[in-house]
C-alpha cells in the first residue's frame, strides 16, 4: 500500500523552519550589530583622539553596517536546520507523539506495510488539524536592548567631533580672518616691492618681494588658534622689519670732516691731485674715477715711490683722525684694509687707494649716483614704514606707494605711538633703550658730541620690549615722511611739524602729574625725536 | 495481508479487548491501576512478568482475574524450598491400562496452563527456578527426554516477596533478564483499603466477565501489535535508553557510570518497542512514539540492571538510574 502523500506535514515544517530562520537571523543581526557597534566605537575613538580626525566617514560606517547584515545572513544560512530537526523540535514543543517525524520517516521509505499507511494518513489529519508553525516564536531577542549602548556611544563620539572640529573650524576661521589684514597688507607690499625691483633691477627689492609674499603665506596657512594668530602676525613683521634694517644698511660713509682729511691727504700729491679736488666738491663718483685712473697710471708706469706717498699721506690722515675722535665704521674699515695692504707682499702700496677709491664709489651710489638705487632705498624706507604701522596697528600703508589726498606726494604716514587703548597700562621700559622713533637711537639730545653717548649695548639675554603708549585725548599732527634714517638728512617738513609741535606737547607735559622717576624717559623721548640740526 | 480496513478494525478490537479486560480486573483489583495495565501490555506484547509485593497485596487474585478475563488456562504454583522440577513441568508416572498393561505417561505439571503464577519463586531452589525458567524460554518441556510443548498463549506472573529474603533463591540476573516487565505492587493508600474492604467482606462479590473468546484471539491481538510501525528516530531512542544503563558506553548518565555493574541486554530494547506499539495503539495511533517508550522503560528496564557494590551500599536503586537516563533523553 503506497505511503500517502505529506503535504501538509512538509508545508507546517516548512513554515516552522523559516520561522527559525527568521528568529536565528533576529538573533545573529542583534549579535553582529553588537560586535559591528563595538568595532565602530573602538575605530571612531582611535580616529578621534589618536590620529585627530573625524570618527567615520558614512562609507565606513556604511560598510561596518552591510558587513555586519551580510554576516548575519551568512550564519543563518550556514545553521539553518534540516526538517527532520525541525520536526524534532515541532514535536517536542507540539506535543505530537512524534508525528511529524514519523511522517517524515515513513514518507521517505517505500514499505507496503498496511499500518505504515494508516500511521500516515493519522499523522496527516492530525497535523492538519493544528497550526504547528505558530509554536516557534518570532520575537526580537531580549539582547536587542543593548544595542542602545554602541548606538548612544556612536552618537555621542559623533556629535561630539562634530562639534570640535567646527570649534576648531571657527577658531581657524577667527585666525585667518585675525591674520587675513596682513596678510593682504603684506602681498600688496610684495606686489610694490616686486614692481619697484623690476623698475630698478634690484635683487635685494626682489627677495624682499618674495619674502613679503612667503610672509603672507605663512601667516595664512599657520593661522589656526586667533590668539596666536595675532602674535605670530607681529612676529612675522618684525622678522620683515628687521630684514629691510638689514637691507638697508649701505655702505659705510664717512663724515665730512673724515672726507675733508683724505682730501687733503690726496691733495699732497700731484698724480691723486683731481680725485682729492672732486671729493672736495662732493662728487664722489668722479673723485673714485679719478683715482681709479690715476691709480692705473701709477701701475703701468711701475711707479711704486709715488703709490707708498700716496698710501702714507692716507695713513697718517687716518691716524691723525683717530687721534682727534673716533672714526667712523667706513674709515676703520679703510683703516683695518690699509694695515692688511701694508703687512701683504710688496708692492701693494696702491692697494689703500684703492680700498678708497671702492669706498668712493659705493658712497657714490648710495647717496645720489644712479636713480635707481635711490628708488630702493625710498622703497625699502617705505615698507619699513608701512611694517612699523602694521606693527603697532595705526595707520595704513599706502597701496603703490601712493600718497592719499590732501598729502604731500612721498609721505608716508607716521606711526602714532599708542595703541589708542584708554585704558592701557604702559609697560616699563628698559632706561638703557630709549624708545620713540625715528631719530637716533644713540641721539639723547643731551650730549656734547653729535655721536651720542655710547651706546650700551644689551646684555646677550636681553630681549626686545614693546613699549605700548597710552595716546591721549588732546589733539594730535601726524606727518609722514619718506626717508627717517640716521644716514639720511632730516626732512624739512619734519623740522616744520616738530617745532610746529613742540609747544604744545610741552606744555601738555607741563599740565600732567607726571611721577619723577618717569620725567627722565619723557624728556629724553622728546630729545631723541628732536631734528638734528 | 490484511488490508487496512480490516487492520483498522482490528486495531479497534485491540483497544476495545485491552480496555475491557482492564475494566474487569480493576472490579478485583483497587488501586493496581498502573500494575494492571504493566500485566496486560507483558501479556499482549508475549512475555512473562515479575510482580514485587508485600504479601497480601491482591497478586494471585490479580493474576486469577487475569485468567478469568481472558478465558485463558490459570495454574499456581506456590514455590518452596522443596519443591522439585518435576513438581512443575510434570512427570512420568506409571500406568496400567484395562489390560493391566503397566506403562509411563507423562503427567503434565501445572506450568501446563496458558497462565502461570509462580508464587515467591525466589524461595524455590535454582534447579526448580531452571526448570520454569526453561519453560518460559523455550516454550516446551522436556521431561524423560521427550519434548512436551507448551500451549499458547503462555504467560508465567511469578511473584518475589522483599520481606523475607532469609533462606531464599534470589533470582540469577541471567533469568531475571527473561521477564518481560518487573511490576512493583504498592501497599494500597487509605482510600483504596476502603474500597477493598467494602468489595471484599461485603455480601456481593463483582463477577468477572470473560472478555476474549478463546487463546486463538489472544494469538490474533498479539499479531496486531507487531504491525505497529516505528520511525528510526524512535528506534534509535530505544536504543539509547538501553545504552545509557552500561557504564561504558559515551551514552551512559552520571548515575550509570557511578553505580552500574551491568546493564541492559538487548531483550530491554525489544520489550521497549513492543510496549511501546501497545501503548501507541491505545493512544489511537498507529505510530509509535518516544514517549511510548519513555512509558514503559522503568518496567521494562528495572530488573536489568545490575548495581555495583557501591549502588547497593549507597541504597541507590535502579529506578533512579532510569529517571535520570529518561530525564537525559527527554530532549
Amino acid at each position: 500500500m503506497k505511503t500517502p502523500p505529506i503535504d501538509v506535514v512538509l508545508r507546517n515544517l516548512r513554515a516552522a523552519r523559516r520561522r527559525l530562520s527568521s528568529q536565528l537571523l533576529l538573533t545573529t543581526l542583534v549579535k553582529m550589530g553588537l560586535l559591528a557597534g563595538a568595532v565602530l566605537v573602538i575605530f571612531g575613538a582611535v580616529n578621534r583622539w589618536l590620529l585627530g580626525r573625524m570618527p567615520w566617514d558614512p562609507q565606513v560606517a556604511a560598510g561596518v553596517g552591510i558587513g555586519a547584515a551580510v554576516l548575519a545572513l551568512l550564519i543563518m544560512i550556514a545553521r539553518r536546520r534540516s526538517l527532520p530537526e525541525v520536526a524534532g523540535l515541532v514535536d517536542r514543543l507540539g506535543e505530537t507523539r512524534d508525528r511529524f517525524l514519523t511522517a517524515l520517516d515513513f514518507s521517505k521509505t517505500q514499505d507496503d506495510g498496511p499500518m505504515r499507511a494508516m500511521a500516515v494518513e493519522e499523522c496527516v489529519r492530525f497535523v492538519g488539524a493544528g497550526k504547528f508553525a505558530q509554536l516557534i516564536p518570532v520575537r526580537v531577542p531580549r539582547e536587542a536592548i543593548y544595542l542602545l549602548v554602541p548606538i548612544v556611544a556612536v552618537a555621542l563620539l559623533q556629535w561630539e567631533a562634530r562639534e570640535s572640529f567646527a570649534a576648531r573650524q571657527t577658531e581657524t576661521a577667527a585666525a585667518r580672518a585675525a591674520v587675513e589684514d596682513t596678510a593682504r597688507k603684506l602681498e600688496e607690499l610684495a606686489r610694490q616691492a616686486e614692481k619697484t625691483s623690476e623698475e630698478s633691477k634690484s635683487d635685494d627689492l626682489k627677495k624682499l618681494a618674495e619674502q613679503l609674499q612667503r610672509s603672507a603665506e605663512e601667516l595664512r596657512a599657520n593661522a589656526t588658534n586667533p590668539e596666536e594668530a595675532e602674535k605670530s602676525a607681529l612676529r612675522e613683521i618684525s622678522a620683515l622689519e628687521q630684514l629691510v634694517q638689514e637691507m638697508q644698511k649701505s655702505a659705510p660713509s664717512v663724515t665730512p670732516e673724515e672726507m675733508k682729511a683724505l682730501a687733503k691727504a690726496l691733495a699732497e700729491n700731484e698724480a691723486t691731485k683731481e680725485a682729492a679736488a672732486e671729493m672736495s666738491a662732493g662728487d664722489l663718483a668722479k673723485a673714485a674715477a679719478a683715482l681709479e685712473k690715476a691709480l692705473q697710471k701709477l701701475e703701468e708706469n711701475k711707479d711704486e715711490r709715488t703709490s707708498e706717498e700716496i698710501k702714507k699721506a692716507l695713513e697718517d690722515a687716518v691716524k691723525k683722525l683717530a687721534e682727534q675722535k673716533q672714526l667712523s665704521e667706513a674709515m676703520q674699515k679703510l683703516a683695518e684694509q690699509m694695515r692688511k695692504a701694508g703687512a701683504g707682499k710688496s708692492g701693494q702700496s696702491s692697494e689703500a687707494a684703492k680700498q678708497l677709491a671702492q669706498m668712493l664709489r659705493q658712497m657714490a651710489q648710495g647717496k645720489t649716483g644712479q636713480s635707481s638705487d635711490s628708488q630702493n632705498a625710498q622703497a625699502m624706507q617705505q615698507l619699513l614704514s608701512a611694517l612699523q604701522n602694521m606693527k603697532f596697528g595705526e595707520g595704513q600703508p599706502q597701496p603703490g606707494g601712493q600718497p592719499q589726498p590732501g598729502q604731500t606726494p612721498g609721505i608716508v604716514m607716521m606711526e602714532s605711538f599708542g595703541k589708542g587703548d584708554p585704558g592701557a597700562v604702559p609697560a616699563p621700559g628698559d632706561p638703557q633703550q630709549p624708545s620713540g622713533q625715528p631719530g637716533s637711537e644713540r641721539d639723547t639730545g643731551t650730549t656734547d658730541t653729535p655721536f651720542g653717548k655710547d651706546r650700551v649695548k644689551p646684555g646677550e639675554n636681553a630681549q626686545a620690549q614693546q613699549i605700548a603708549g597710552r595716546q591721549g585725548e588732546g589733539q594730535s599732527l601726524q606727518q609722514s615722511l619718506t626717508s627717517a634714517g640716521d644716514s639720511s638728512k632730516s626732512n624739512r617738513g619734519y623740522k616744520d611739524l616738530y617745532e610746529a609741535m613742540a609747544p604744545a606737547a610741552q606744555e601738555a607735559v607741563l599740565q600732567e602729574n607726571i611721577p619723577l622717576g618717569s620725567r627722565f624717559f619723557i624728556k629724553r623721548y622728546f630729545e631723541s625725536i628732536r631734528p638734528k640740526e | 495481508m490484511t488490508d487496512s480496513p480490516n487492520l483498522e478494525k482490528q486495531t479497534e478490537q485491540f483497544r476495545a479487548s485491552f480496555t475491557r479486560v482492564r475494566d474487569e480486573m480493576m472490579k478485583m483489583m483497587v488501586g493496581q491501576k498502573s500494575v494492571v495495565e504493566g500485566v496486560l501490555v507483558a501479556f499482549f506484547a508475549g512475555g512473562h512478568v515479575l510482580l514485587e509485593g508485600v504479601p497480601g497485596l491482591g497478586k494471585t487474585m490479580l493474576v486469577r482475574t487475569l485468567a478469568e478475563a481472558v478465558n485463558l488456562k490459570f495454574s499456581r504454583v506456590q514455590f518452596t524450598p522443596d519443591l522439585m522440577p518435576a513438581d512443575i513441568v510434570g512427570t512420568n508416572m506409571i500406568a496400567e491400562d484395562e489390560n493391566g498393561k503397566k506403562s509411563f505417561q507423562f503427567q503434565p505439571g501445572p506450568v501446563f496452563a496458558n497462565i502461570v503464577l509462580a508464587d515467591e519463586i525466589n524461595r524455590a531452589t535454582p534447579k526448580t527456578q531452571s526448570a520454569l525458567l526453561e519453560a518460559m524460554q523455550e516454550h516446551h518441556v522436556t521431561v524423560g527426554g521427550t519434548q512436551h510443548r507448551l500451549e499458547q498463549p503462555f504467560l508465567v506472573l511469578a511473584t518475589q516477596n522483599p520481606l523475607e529474603m532469609e533462606g531464599t533463591y534470589p533470582l540469577p540476573e541471567a533469568q531475571l533478564d527473561r521477564f518481560f516487565f518487573k511490576l512493583k505492587v504498592a501497599f494500597p493508600t487509605a482510600d483504596d483499603l476502603h474500597t477493598i474492604l467494602d468489595r471484599t467482606t461485603a455480601r456481593e462479590h463483582p463477577e468477572i466477565r470473560k472478555v476474549l473468546a478463546s487463546p486463538q484471539e489472544v494469538v490474533e491481538l498479539r499479531e496486531v501489535v507487531r504491525q505497529v510501525p516505528l520511525a528510526k528516530d524512535v528506534q534509535t531512542h530505544a536504543i539509547n535508553l538501553v545504552l545509557a544503563t552500561h557504564p561504558s558506553e559515551k551514552q551512559a548518565s552520571p548515575l550509570a557510570k557511578k553505580y552500574v555493574r551491568y546493564g541492559a541486554s538487548p531483550r530491554g530494547a525489544q520489550a521497549l518497542i513492543l510496549a511501546g506499539k501497545i501503548h501507541a495503539l491505545l493512544d489511537n495511533r498507529y505510530h509509535v512514539s518516544r514517549a511510548d517508550i519513555d512509558q514503559a522503560a522503568p518496567a521494562a528496564l528495572r530488573h536489568r540492571i545490575l548495581l555495583n557494590f557501591e549502588g547497593e551500599a549507597e541504597g541507590t536503586n535502579t529506578d533512579e538510574v532510569i529517571a535520570e537516563i529518561l530525564k537525559q533523553y527527554a530532549g
